[in-house]
């Protein structure tokens, strides 16, 4: 029998994640090919973003954190630093293909996972008050719902219309699955679904389908499915175990730090399945809050507000820090804990869709997060 | 006249109190209330104004209108730096090839190469099992080592994806007839129904155990490497039947 030598690092990285991808235009609803393609990894469980992207130019961080702020970070200019994790995204960064949104999140602040993970994904203004997600909306609006590739629809990537799943899982026999039912049911369709089920039964057959489940070998999947003419637009990746509360660790060897190596390494996947389709891509990280600035008593760090949103995808073509910095300061943070959330994180996914569904700012503003004066920061980022 | 003022009053507070819109301008948005037994209606403003503490600006900015106070931070690099993160390679087959003399061979040749897997578990100088789990044909173009478009994998899974043969490869030749290197390398076989595994990538060095090609007499050579992976199982690689193209 052989021996299997599993580091703590790999179980890390085979485990909590999952990949889903929507946005399969379906034959008679895509009236014009969107521009791009829009990618998001979801951060759960709270990512640092003070870790992530120190503001080592604000005074107050060294004095609030006294342990959890990396040596070795890259210094990106005179304020902000990215952390050591991030050796990939650094590249990007250098090749202006990569940006980074500080001092935001979604306008919510009571630090509950549940609700958080819900408005980040549903988009909405009330926690659970949002049965389809702001992805799904917007591809909606965008003509192009389609399927999404998951074991489980997440929300954010439903929509008003009904999209159907699948997933490459690996299931005994799958190598020489029948497709006789899905081709019976089929025959019997009208034209249109005909078409869907046949691309549903050459999609279940195709060898690609046998995927490991690390986060980045889904990435690259994922891209290599977005790459292909009449793929899906878009993708989500759901990376957990961001909630450290103890034990945090400031390098890419701590706990934090192999969570932004897996972000990092998902990242490079996305990059290496696009192909030359990266060059019309985006990729956004959300999560649901932010952690607290001061350290805690475990080493570690508390739910919170504001945090770091990263962006990557040859989408963007000048790599820059946009940040209405509220400062570090007791007197400064949100009631006196946490980093304030200054740009509204919705703003930043707006501009993202528009990007990349070719939607106009006041219809994603209206419909897609039902606040029609949700302030246009595209310019900020793809200028 | 009074009157008319007085009523005119009334219209306009009356108005103001059943109009629909929100003092912006915008549509009151509608959200459910925290219990979830009614719809509440409210301003955007008023959200996020209660959202927000006084430290974060309201948000009365209309749609198109740039967010003035959101400030840039330029991403500069020193040259150095710049230089280093752009020629950053972060690729599972990097490998530094300085530390090595290269072969000088000129030609190109193409031969047979069969991969078997060593288990050490029971006896510490390995026991080579019976079958190949890749085979194919390999070629040396100078000192560059490339796998033939017949080279395959035979571990199932990933294994069967053609590209790790192509493009997950760099090796090279030494000038003492090693192959050097690092190659995506699959050690377990994956059967069918299970989970698939990633390849491993295991560095390709001048091992002791090996025979290496003879840069003499290319054609006539019979290779034998060893590739350590894990403790408890490696490689052994043939390379044979050379033909010069």
């Amino acid at each position: 029998m052989p021996k299997i030598n599993l580091t703590r690092r790999q179980f890390l990285k085979v485990s909590g994640a999952s990949l889903f991808l929507a946005g399969l235009p379906l034959p008679g609803f895509t009236k014009d090919e969107p521009p791009g393609t829009i990618s998001v990894i979801l951060l759960e469980g709270g990512m640092d973003g003070l870790t992530a992207v120190p503001p080592f130019g604000d005074p107050n961080l060294s004095r609030m954190r006294s342990s959890l702020t990396p040596e070795n970070y890259l210094e990106l200019n005179s304020f902000f630093g990215l952390h050591p994790s991030f050796k990939y995204f650094s590249g990007l960064m250098a090749k202006n293909n990569a940006s980074v949104i500080h001092a935001t999140n979604f306008p919510y602040t009571k630090r509950s996972h549940f609700e958080g993970q819900n408005l980040m994904q549903g988009g909405g203004l009330n926690p659970f008050s949002e049965k389809t997600g702001w992805l799904g909306r917007a591809l909606d609006l965008a003509k192009t719902p389609g399927r999404s590739m998951s074991l489980d629809m997440p929300l954010l990537l439903r929509g008003a219309h009904a999209n159907d799943n699948f997933f490459p899982a690996s299931i005994r026999n799958s190598g020489s699955l029948k497709t006789d039912l899905i081709n019976m049911i089929s025959n019997a369709h009208a034209e249109e679904g005909s078409s869907m089920f046949k691309k549903v039964s050459k999609k279940s057959t195709q060898q690609d389908s046998v995927v490991p489940r690390d986060p980045a070998s889904l990435a690259r999947y994922a891209g290599k499915a977005m790459a292909i003419k009449g793929g899906p637009l878009s993708s989500v990746i759901k990376v957990d175990q961001f909630d450290t509360h103890a034990s945090q660790g400031s390098d890419e060897f701590g706990r934090h730090g192999e969570r932004l190596t897996v972000v990092d390494d998902i990242i490079a996947g996305y990059k290496e399945g696009l192909g030359d389709a990266w060059d019309k891509s985006i990729i956004l990280t959300l999560t649901e809050f932010g952690r607290t600035v001061k350290e805690n008593g475990t080493w570690g760090t508390d739910h919170g507000w504001g945090s770091a949103g990263l962006l990557a995808g040859g989408a963007i073509t000048k790599s820059r820090v946009i940040s209405k910095w509220p400062g570090l300061a007791e007197g400064d943070l949100f009631e006196k804990r946490d980093l304030v959330s200054t740009i509204d994180y919705r703003s930043v996914c707006a501009a993202c869709i528009e990007n990349a569904l070719g939607l106009d700012h006041d219809l994603i503003a209206d419909k897609v997060f039902f606040t029609p004066s949700l302030p246009r920061i595209y310019d900020y980022i793809f200028s | 006249m009074k009157k008319i003022y007085l009523l005119l009053a009334l219209i306009l507070i009356s108005s103001q109190s059943y109009s629909s819109t929100c003092p912006d301008g915008s549509e009151p948005i509608r959200s459910v209330s925290d219990d979830g037994s009614y719809y509440v209606f409210k301003c955007n403003a008023d959200i996020l104004d209660k959202k927000n503490n006084k430290n974060t600006p309201s948000n009365k900015t209309k749609n198109k209108n740039k967010d003035s106070e959101i400030k840039i931070y330029e991403v500069s690099f020193s040259p150095g730096v710049l230089d280093e993160l752009l020629n950053l390679v972060v690729s599972k087959t990097d490998f530094d090839f300085s530390q090595y003399k290269l072969t000088n061979n000129k030609n190109d040749f193409q031969c047979r190469f069969s991969m078997t897997r060593i288990v050490y578990e029971k006896i510490k100088e390995g026991q080579e099992e019976g079958w190949n789990i890749a085979e194919g044909n390999i070629n040396i173009k100078g000192s560059n080592i490339e796998f033939g478009k017949q080279a395959r994998w035979r571990m199932g899974g990933l294994s069967l994806d053609s590209s790790y043969l192509r493009d997950q490869v760099n090796i090279q030749l030494s000038d003492r007839g090693h192959l050097i290197g690092k190659m995506a390398y699959f050690n377990l076989k994956t059967n069918d129904g299970e989970v698939p595994t990633n390849p491993l990538y295991p560095i390709l060095t001048e091992h002791k155990r090996s025979t290496p090609i003879n840069l003499n007499n290319i054609k006539n050579t019979s290779a034998k490497f060893y590739i350590d992976v894990e403790e408890w199982a490696g490689a052994v690689m043939y390379i044979n039947s050379c033909k010069e193209n």
